[in-house]
């Protein structure tokens, strides 16, 4: 969103190709500034409501202090009773898994699917581990067990509380944030080679400002950009596919055991099994789903180094059937897991916590440093409201050696993300149309 | 066949489109033998449509075969005599549409055998420790033989570099206010060179 002024006269189109970094600059400029001005509030929502829902564990903690804490004691209720308790008072619900307390003051969570809830939320049941007392029920959201309050930011920032359309809006931040940091970050890395020879004005303070500041949130912005996607619902589906294709995807434990009749271990006794086989830490543990299907207890910790191992156990002997070790995924799946913990700031504590707050607030200020320079390039005469934006036909100086390889680099990208891929071809549209309309209006 | 709902539409958008310029510059301008050439790749074009539908899998193979190979022998015969002219590319672009037919001729001959090697499915399974993201596992077929994947590969890089060099052809001679027909030519060999390598990447 900088332009200075040398710039935009260097963008008027000419029919003369220029080689390396002068040719190039100008169509830089230009996606630039409109993919800024195009993204910018839809990056401004994502990074306050980002910024809302990292510190939102901290609030959750105290807000639901009654459910998810409860007074130290000695003695505990069976894990097998606490969920029959807690079944009692879902009668409509399917159990889908407890997790035990990680320490003697917190209480276990019941979880439930229930008919009626959205795709990714359960009905969880509150219990006092030490007298069975049931503590309260709540709708929780996903698989970090989040309280209502999180849940309600978390579907903020995803989708703004409209479902599969407001998606879109994370969607299409997510797709140009990296086309707008790497543009921003050639030109800045170019411009530097430059020397001013005047005293800096308003606007340049703040181009530095904006500049500079890009600069030192390239690496952290390209991270939430990728890590984003990943969530997103088309290029999601991209991401998935070629993962796929590239035997790239995430394992899972085998649940699959001999169908057996009379026996079960329960719940405490998978719980059991997998602990003296090793398995610490916080745990979920997922009743059989269907005759024929094993216990399957997994690890929730998310914090470095990351305690994501998973066990089934028999049901019927409380022998362990598969094990799979988070040190065993593929390198893919390690690195996905990890980007998403480091997103949602649960990998490295309180540390991520303010790295990425730090991050939404610096992006919030070159997003509105941005703003405020193209306002401080409009016309101070005459009709004109905003800014001259940088001229067209910037393509048409870029040799063709170099615009053919971008032009499949864009198509193939534009493929594997399709909300950039149709914003940028809507973009391409209206601004041909606009100047063949201009064309025929100046003949 | 192409799985890939958006791919396919893709490849026939392309293919239609370039087909429909080849028909249109076979009654504007040319030789005999550019005529018949601009023929020959609205046939190669519609081929392709054909090649990226489930319902076009079921036509003749030998006859298709015979056919792109016969077009490959009449590409060598123009690139032999020099009977193209600029716009269509001359002796250069003869002698790659000789390999673009055999490639054509191959593709269809060999595709039974590439798509039996892509059968199997994959499913999907959560994240561990992720509700709601959903990630597929691993399921995919064994792929197409070995001797077909180094051909397609080798036939993809070639085809690649192919569209890159007519690409960026037809923009430079856009931006030099060359005939219009030209640079559309050379803006259509390019895609149909790309449109052939996405082609042979599924079959790699």
């Amino acid at each position: 969103m900088s332009i200075d002024e040398r710039e935009e006269r260097a963008a008027e189109p000419v029919a003369e190709p220029r080689a390396g970094w002068a040719s190039i600059r100008p169509l830089l400029l230009r996606v630039h500034f409109y993919a800024g001005v195009f993204v910018g509030p839809f990056l401004l929502v994502a990074a306050i409501t980002g910024l809302a829902y990292v510190w939102a564990p901290q609030a959750e903690q105290a807000v639901y202090d009654h459910e998810l804490h409860v007074p130290a004691a000695a003695g505990t209720v069976p894990l097998d009773q606490q969920a029959a308790t807690a079944r009692a008072l879902v009668p409509d619900g399917t159990l889908t898994g407890v997790r035990p307390g990680p320490t003697s003051t917190d209480s276990t969570q019941v979880i439930f699917d229930r008919p009626g809830l959205e795709p990714s939320f359960h009905w969880t049941v509150f219990v006092d581990p030490h007298t069975g007392d049931v503590r309260g029920q709540l709708e929780t959201y996903g698989s970090g067990q989040a309280m209502p309050l999180r849940g309600w930011i978390d579907v903020l920032h995803r989708s703004l509380h409209l479902g599969d359309f407001g998606r879109l809006y994370s969607e299409l931040a997510a797709s140009w944030l990296w086309v707008v940091v790497l543009a921003g970050l050639a030109l800045w890395l170019g411009r530097r080679r430059r020397k001013r020879a005047s005293a800096p004005s308003p606007r340049a303070k703040l181009l530095t400002w904006h500049g500079r500041t890009g600069l030192v949130l390239a690496i952290g912005l390209l991270f939430l950009s990728a890590t984003g996607l990943t969530w997103s619902q088309y290029a999601g589906d991209s991401i998935s596919e070629l993962r796929t294709q590239l035997d790239w995807t995430t394992p899972s434990v085998s649940a699959t055991v001999p169908v057996s009749s009379g026996r079960d271990v329960g719940l405490d006794g998978a719980r059991e099994a997998t602990l003296r086989a090793g398995l610490t830490g916080p745990v979920e543990v997922r009743p059989p789903a269907a005759p024929g299907q094993a216990y399957v207890v997994a690890q929730m910790g998310r914090s470095w180094p990351v305690q994501a191992d998973s066990m089934a156990v028999d049901p019927a002997t409380g022998t362990i059937t598969d094990t799979l070790r988070f040190a065993d995924y593929n390198l893919a799946a390690k690195l996905s897991t990890w980007g998403i913990d480091a997103h949602m700031g649960f990998l490295f504590g309180i540390w991520n916590q303010i790295v990425l707050t730090l991050l939404m607030v610096a992006l919030i200020a070159v997003i509105v440093w941005g703003y405020r320079m193209w306002w401080l390039r409009r016309p101070t005469r005459g009709e004109a409201r905003f800014g001259r934006p940088p001229a067209r036909g910037a393509w048409r100086r870029i040799p063709g050696r170099v615009l053919a390889p971008a032009l499949v680099v864009v198509a193939v990208v534009g493929y594997y993300l399709p909300l950039f891929g149709l914003s940028l071809l809507g973009f391409v549209l209206v601004d041909g149309f606009l100047e063949v309309r201009r064309g025929k209006v100046d003949a | 066949m192409i799985a890939a709902e958006g791919l396919r539409w893709i490849l026939t958008v392309v293919f239609v489109a370039t087909g429909a310029f080849c028909a249109y510059r076979c009654t504007r301008q040319g030789t005999v033998a550019e005529r018949v050439g601009d023929v020959l790749h609205v046939v190669m074009c519609v081929a392709m449509v054909a090649m990226a539908w489930p319902v076009g899998m079921g036509g003749a193979r030998l006859p298709q075969t015979v056919l792109f190979g016969l077009a490959a022998v009449w590409f060598a015969g123009v690139a032999v005599t020099g009977a193209a002219h600029a716009d269509h590319g001359g002796r250069r672009a003869a002698v790659y549409h000789v390999v673009m037919m055999a490639a054509m001729a191959w593709m269809v001959f060999v595709m039974p055998r590439a798509m039996g090697g892509m059968s199997g499915g994959g499913g999907m399974t959560e994240m561990p420790g992720h509700h709601g993201m959903a990630m597929p596992v691993s399921g995919v077929g064994g792929g197409a033989p070995a001797d077909v994947r180094v051909v397609a590969l080798v036939l993809l890089a070639a085809f690649v570099v192919a569209g890159l060099v007519f690409l960026s052809r037809a923009f430079d001679d856009a931006r030099a206010s060359g005939p219009p027909l030209r640079f559309l030519g050379r803006g259509a060999d390019g895609a149909m060179a790309l449109g052939m390598g996405l082609m042979l990447l599924t079959m790699a």
